[in-house]
């Protein structure tokens, strides 16, 4: 009988749970009221937006509850966009247990390294061994993308680094050459190949093309990331600008409840064998 | 890396563990001993496909995870709970059912 209910309700679980594909709790803690009812009808796009002007925050697309404001000047970080039955695309806005939905309309998308990628296709090949050979000195800088002047990360030496991390070149019309780093130590970045520890390049040094915006928000709403383009994880919000020091933390107490529990169970183990 | 990944990390550990352990009730296991073990066995493997997870949010790699993680549950199931007849089937349905009752409450919340 116990067999018989446990076999049901185990078949019942699955055929409930095969659209997400998934097992185990991965925890989400979108405070957000509007996202996990609607997250199927959502896009992530995970970039940066600039508010032009005063923006206000809404509790979600179809509650127009004003929530917060964002001052002229903000940066907002949105991680996935809704468009509703107007037309209108929303971008939710997530910070600290706090969460919101934005007009897309009424910002302004930052450029960054996707719409560099767009618009400088046909002068970006695939790796080929630019940076064969190299291993980090001292510092190797990661720029948020040719000529932006902008150093969005760096690795240390102690940081190993192979070929394997670079995925494309960008060569400028000067001939200066830019590998990609699509995702390392999770983060991403564009190195300067003829001096990839320089720290003080110039937009104007590296003859990058100037760069502009090239997409409306509406349009970067609509435009999901490319496996090459994507710079940072959904769960990890923070494209480049990174803190190494709290992964490493999170590894050192993941490496530590794992290695307490294995002890333990190998206990389980050695009283099983017997 | 996100400021709270210590929060997500813990919160979704303590809502495995529960999950888990009433699953593993409601199939019938009886024990201090073997509910320990369901217990160590998740605090094993949680955290790191949590961390993974966070790390590659991507639907591939989540699979991988999860089906690893299914598979080393069920591994380590078959070697120490002598008393589990089917441990692979209870890892598998004791994660799916960790996953879908956590879905629902994270809509409920």
């Amino acid at each position: 009988m116990k067999k018989t209910i446990l076999s049901l309700f185990l078949l019942l679980v699955l055929l409930a749970a095969a659209p997400f594909a998934h097992a185990d709790v991965i925890w989400e803690p979108y405070t957000d009221k509007f996202y996990p009812s609607h997250a199927d009808q959502c896009t992530y796009i995970n970039r940066y937006f600039d508010a032009p002007a005063e923006v206000t925050g809404y509790e979600s697309p179809e509650n127009t509850t004003a929530k917060r404001t964002f001052s002229a000047g903000s940066t907002l970080f949105i991680s996935h966009s809704y468009t509703d039955g107007a037309g209108t695309v929303w971008g939710v806005w997530e910070e600290g247990g706090e969460s919101c939905w934005v007009k897309l309309e009424d910002l302004k998308n930052v450029y960054d390294s996707r719409d560099f990628m767009d618009e400088h296709r046909a002068q970006i090949a695939p790796y080929n061994g630019e940076m064969a050979g190299y291993a980090i000195e001292n510092v190797l800088y990661l720029w948020s993308y040719p000529g932006s002047g902008v150093i969005d990360a760096k690795l240390s030496s102690g940081e190993a680094i192979t070929e394997d991390a670079f995925s494309s070149v960008y060569t400028a019309p000067d001939g200066a050459r830019w590998a990609y780093i699509p995702y390392l130590y999770a983060m991403s970045g564009w190195v300067y190949v003829d001096d990839p520890e320089n720290a003080s390049l110039e937009p104007a040094a590296t003859a990058a093309p100037s760069p502009s915006p090239s997409l409306s928000p509406s349009q970067a709403a609509t435009n999901a990331p490319t496996p090459e383009a994507t710079a940072a994880p959904v769960s990890a919000p923070v494209p480049a600008k990174k803190d190494l020091t709290m992964l490493y933390w999170a590894v050192g107490a993941v490496v530590l409840v794992m290695a307490a529990s294995a002890v333990l169970i190998a206990r389980f183990y050695r009283k099983a064998k017997k | 890396m996100r400021s709270d990944i210590f929060i997500i990390l813990g919160v979704s550990l303590l809502l495995t563990l529960l999950l888990e352990l009433a699953f593993s009730l409601l199939a019938g296991l009886r024990g201090a001993k073997v509910l320990c073990l369901v217990a160590l066995v998740n605090a094993l493997t949680n955290p790191p496909v949590v961390l993974l997870y966070t790390l590659f949010p991507t639907l591939a790699a989540k699979i991988l995870l999860e089906v690893g993680a299914v598979l080393i549950e069920g591994l380590i199931y078959q070697k120490c709970a002598l008393a589990l007849k089917r441990p692979y089937l209870f890892s598998l349905g004791a994660n799916a059912f960790s996953y879908f009752v956590g879905a629902m409450l994270g809509r409920l919340v």
